[in-house]
């Protein structure tokens, strides 16, 4: 889990372009800031779920990431109907069912509904692009996309190293098991937190030493000496990218005229 | 002694905010963080969305004191950003940013905790104080921006809620954790020959 693991196909989404999926992501985000209209947010929510059936990713090996949202969706909905139930943002609320002190309003529904389709679209939409891309398509797609080659490298070398520092800790925890250490500490948060620091330290340091050593590696391969550098891996667009990235471009000119429009929550009737 | 005495007097050449170093620096940061914070992702606070318990909030408030805020901010932001993307499948913008702003804040503690004070008690109290304050700061900002944009919530009592688990929890971890990482550190180098 700690490597981005894309999973191989030919579907159009393992096709597109990555700065159109970037953009994707961004027209989401937008869309998720933007709305709180329910027959608005469920056009992205359904596309999302369509782009993510399209893109054929077997069911086995995204069941914990489907487990974790639907823990999620339970824990949202209930959080926001249980806050929104307070009555705090409506003068005169549509009261459906009472208990004790918790009164189930129409407001409530549809606002825990919202809530729910925005978080859905974005992290369903994020899965989706993440499983559909390689990992070492991220860093030419920044660079081609304007960041500077210093900050995609950075994402470049960050990737790279994110399933070694996982294997560390793993490793970290092992040898210090064989020397008595337990994982799970009894007592309140602070014991909890202090039980982390025999696997923390060892891996935090070492990771920050060889900082100085990979600069040097760099520096001694000229890193730095000029502005522009090219990458062993290339981005290249064809005419169903420019096709995708055009509709990416009319969704968000209509999102925008949409928030002109339709600015607050909607409840029937 | 001649040479000795020109190199302390010679004015020496400002680092640049992205030299091979800071830039190594913001990656493994990154890395460290993702690579940390995921396994740390399982252990939820009951009852506040997706708030976990996070020891590991300790590294980009180091990564700001010991190679300065921008530095902190790339590694908060982006090591959250790819930690949030593994473990949950989301993309939380402004709690990616929230984290970002921690790092950046305590790399306040760049300018004020001198590298001699690492290991002494001034420097690590105020390690602890940047830290707390960093993880306050950035949290808060996550918590009003949920608000602000209705991110799941859209009652100030809901915000604040989230403000005192996360933001407390993220606290009091950064506290504990960073001046014990920062000694560490310290201690590490202290007899090494190469730079550091």
């Amino acid at each position: 889990m700690t490597e981005i693991r894309n999973f191989p196909g030919n579907t159009f989404l393992h096709r597109l372009d990555p700065r159109n999926k970037f953009f994707l992501i961004l027209l989401y985000i937008f869309v998720e800031v933007a709305f709180t209209d329910i027959r608005v947010l469920v056009l992205p929510f359904l596309a999302s779920i369509i782009l993510y059936l399209s893109a054929r990713i077997p069911f086995k090996e995204v069941k914990s990431s489907w487990k974790f949202l639907l823990t999620i969706i339970v824990v949202i909905s209930t959080v926001n109907a249980l806050f929104t139930l307070l009555g705090a943002s409506v003068a005169h609320p549509h009261v459906i069912a009472s208990f004790w002190f918790l009164t189930l309003t129409e407001e409530g529904v549809f606002f825990a509904l919202a809530a729910l389709m925005r978080f859905m679209s974005l992290a369903i939409i994020a899965m989706t692009v993440i499983l559909t891309t390689e990992q070492t398509a991220y860093a030419p797609a920044l660079a081609k996309l304007g960041l500077p080659y210093k900050g995609a490298f950075v994402v470049d070398l960050a990737l790279r190293y994110l399933p070694t520092y996982a294997n560390e800790l793993d490793t970290t925890l092992n040898a210090q098991m064989a020397r008595g250490y337990k994982a799970r500490a009894k007592g309140g948060l602070r014991a909890r937190i202090v039980n982390t620091i025999p696997l923390l330290v060892p891996v935090a340091v070492g990771a920050m030493l060889s900082i100085y050593d990979v600069a040097d590696a760099m520096e001694l391969r000229a890193f730095g000496a000029m502005k522009k550098r090219t990458w062993y891996r290339e981005v290249k667009a064809r005419e169903i990218d420019y096709v995708a990235f055009a509709v990416i471009a009319v969704l968000l000119v209509v999102t925008i005229y949409l928030r002109t429009q339709i600015t607050t929550y909607w409840i029937p009737g | 002694m001649g040479a000795s005495t020109t190199a302390a007097t010679t004015p020496q050449p400002r680092e640049s905010l992205f030299s091979a170093k800071q830039i190594v620096a913001m990656a493994l940061g990154t890395a460290l963080y993702a690579g940390l914070t995921i396994p740390f992702n399982v252990l939820q606070i009951p009852g506040v969305g997706l708030i976990a318990i996070r020891p590991t909030i300790a590294i980009p408030i180091l990564f700001g004191i010991v190679f300065g805020p921008v530095t902190g901010f790339v590694s908060g932001f982006l090591g959250n950003t790819i930690a949030d993307a593994l473990s949950f499948g989301g993309f939380f913008w402004n709690w990616d940013l929230g984290n970002g702003i921690i790092g950046l804040v305590a790399g306040i503690g760049f300018y004020i905790i001198a590298r001699r004070l690492w290991t002494k008690s001034r420097g690590l109290t105020l390690a602890i104080v940047v830290a707390a304050v960093a993880s306050l700061v950035g949290i808060g900002f996550a918590a009003v921006t949920d608000y602000a944009f209705q991110i799941g919530l859209n009652t100030w009592g809901a915000a604040l809620s989230e403000f005192y688990s996360a933001g407390g929890t993220d606290a009091v971890n950064g506290a504990i954790v960073t001046p014990i990482l920062l000694y560490a550190y310290a201690t590490a180098t202290a007899g090494r020959a190469r730079r550091v």
